[in-house]
């Protein structure tokens, strides 16, 4: 079923809603937050707690209805502003099983990893986040924040260089902070000129496109094919070396309570005349070792989302006059190849927001300097330390060798090494050096990457 | 010129996009608009290659002309075309609050 619903929304003017919405408040908000992501609400969290008074704008209706992710949320920052989340959020398990595989046409090598004691620690819980973000709205209400869902910010008010509100729909909000979360796509960085590029296209390198399906699957069978109990769960990442062309992608698949999370991540620059980044998700779930895993699951959803890949790269102007930035509108992804974290760097870098900002109207000074505390605060973080650690990380996530060779000659190797031809047997370590040579790497090449490979 | 897209099997695609939600603004506030006469001269095309729920495609119209069409409908608001055009085809916005895609899963 197909919904295309023509209908008479709630596009009253500005104004109009927010007099609805409070006859008082829009008078004396002493921040406006954009974007309710994990990076909005995290901040409306402790913000409100704070006792300021803050409002979230959301162009989605409802919340969490434009917020889409691959869908392992690591860490604990959230537990920093609510501690129960892990027993009270909606999460559709955790994981207990970590899966690195290497695909070619036809064959996988799997890397299985099974971790016992994540069952104690959650360090990894798989969400979906229209649940999980119309979740987080409610506690960002509970702590006394206004969260406003269907409302798009068009662009940021300034006067004499300082922030001091939003316009949206033509009609102006003003408070003394602007908290921009608005996200991969943010388009009030990139029209306030805080980015250090003016078109998107001028960014190709910075991001990935992700592009992802969920598919409704018997909870039993989830357990059965990845071996987990109800409440644990597997994440796999894959590195395809089975894409056409230059086409330079990884895979994933992640267990939801009773769907599956499957999906691609393509490197932009990668992607020639000839392509189809939609043809290279469906590669991916036509491979024998994926569709094993996924048989008889039906199409739930179907949805893409950008990765602001580039790190520290690519970081905007965080900080100024009247505003702060976070999340992925600031380029806070954290990618290796293996993982890619974003949500707990939004969360992360939403509590610092809220804390500059909160140190900001207790000073009752909204100038660049005392704004730029938050910069201060992000660079001795442990979000800032990662990106920097991992700035090269692209020189092997991005070399084509581990697409076009490896997976290959170590699925070629291993297949070597097992199949039984009548043959007399190499050693090991022969049959897959062998495999490799043939599909074009030799020693040296291997050591270069293997130096690149130190990035990881 | 060729526009060798034009042969594309794109039923695949389309089908997914039956089991989202939409809420669908009307064609005047659609929130990216293509400039086509620029499509016709430019060498790449990855706008296509890019979307991921394939809302560019050429057609050919009643005098025989081509011209590269943008289904602002089936859009799910992702921004790759932005980056994949440099033509400066491509004038991208987001849809007025609440409209354009719904994710129930996200």
């Amino acid at each position: 079923m197909q919904f295309r619903i023509y209908s008479e929304r709630d596009v009253s003017p500005f104004s109009e809603k927010m007099e609805k919405v409070s006859c008082k408040l829009s008078h004396d908000i002493d921040v406006i937050i954009v974007g309710a992501g994990f990076g909005g609400l995290s901040a409306a969290i402790k913000l409100a707690r704070a006792n300021k008074k803050v409002i979230v704008l959301e162009r989605g209706m409802p919340v969490g209805s434009k917020n889409l992710s691959g869908g392992v949320l690591w860490g604990n920052d959230l537990g920093e502003i609510l501690p129960n989340w892990k027993e009270e959020a909606p999460i559709e398990r955790f994981v207990v099983k970590k899966k690195l595989g290497f695909l070619s046409e036809g064959d996988a090598t799997i890397l299985d990893f099974y971790f016992d004691d994540f069952k104690e620690k959650k360090t990894g819980a798989i969400v979906l986040r229209a649940k999980f973000d119309a979740w987080l709205a409610e506690q960002a209400k509970e702590a006394g924040a206004r969260v406003e869902p269907g409302i798009n910010v068009d662009k940021l008010l300034v006067e004499n260089g300082q922030v001091v509100g939003i316009e949206s729909n033509g009609e102006t909000l003003r408070a003394p902070i602007t908290i921009i979360m608005d996200g991969a796509n943010s388009r009030l960085t990139l029209e306030s000129g805080f980015r250090n590029h003016s078109k998107m296209s001028e960014a190709k390198g910075n991001f990935m496109l992700g592009i992802k399906e969920v598919l409704s699957l018997d909870p039993e069978l989830i357990n059965q094919r990845f071996g987990v109990s109800s409440e644990h769960g597997s994440a796999g990442e894959y590195v395809l070396g089975n894409m056409p062309n230059d086409v330079l992608a990884g895979g994933f698949i992640y267990t939801n309570g009773s769907s599956i999370s499957l999906g691609v991540v393509i490197h932009l620059t990668s992607l020639s005349t000839k392509d189809r980044s939609y043809e290279v998700y469906e590669k991916f779930k036509s491979h024998p070792h994926v569709q094993q895993l996924i048989e008889g699951a039906s199409q739930l959803e179907y949805g893409a989302h950008l990765i602001p890949e580039a790190g520290i790269k690519m970081m905007p102007q965080i900080s100024g006059p009247g505003f702060l930035v976070g999340g992925d509108a600031a380029g806070f992804v954290f990618s290796n190849g293996m993982v890619i974290q974003g949500m707990n760097y939004a969360a992360k870098s939403g509590i610092l927001a809220a804390e500059a900002a909160i140190a900001a109207l207790d000073k009752g000074s909204f100038d660049a300097k005392t704004m730029g505390q938050y910069d201060k605060m992000i660079k001795d973080s442990y979000i800032y330390k990662d990106l920097k650690n991992f700035k090269n990380v692209t020189k092997m996530t991005k070399n084509p060798n581990l697409f076009k060779i490896y997976p290959e000659a170590i699925n070629n190797g291993f297949k070597n090494l097992i199949e039984e031809d009548g043959k007399p047997k190499q050693k090991a370590w022969k049959t897959i050096m062998k495999s490799f040579k043939e599909k074009g790497a030799g020693l040296f090449t291997l050591m270069r990457d293997g130096r690149k490979g130190m990035n990881l | 010129m060729k526009f060798t897209d034009m042969e594309d099997d794109i039923g695949p695609i389309k089908d997914k996009l039956g089991v989202l939600t939409y809420v669908t603004d009307e064609e005047e506030h659609a929130h990216i608009t293509v400039n086509s006469q620029i499509c016709n001269t430019c060498p790449h095309h990855l706008c296509i290659s890019g979307c991921p729920v394939r809302c560019f495609n050429f057609f050919e119209k009643e005098n025989g002309k081509i011209e590269m069409v943008f289904n602002y409908e089936d859009c799910v608001e992702c921004g790759t075309c932005d980056i994949m055009c440099d033509q400066g085809a491509v004038s991208w916005h987001h849809p007025r609050g609440s409209f354009g895609i719904q994710y129930e899963q996200g």
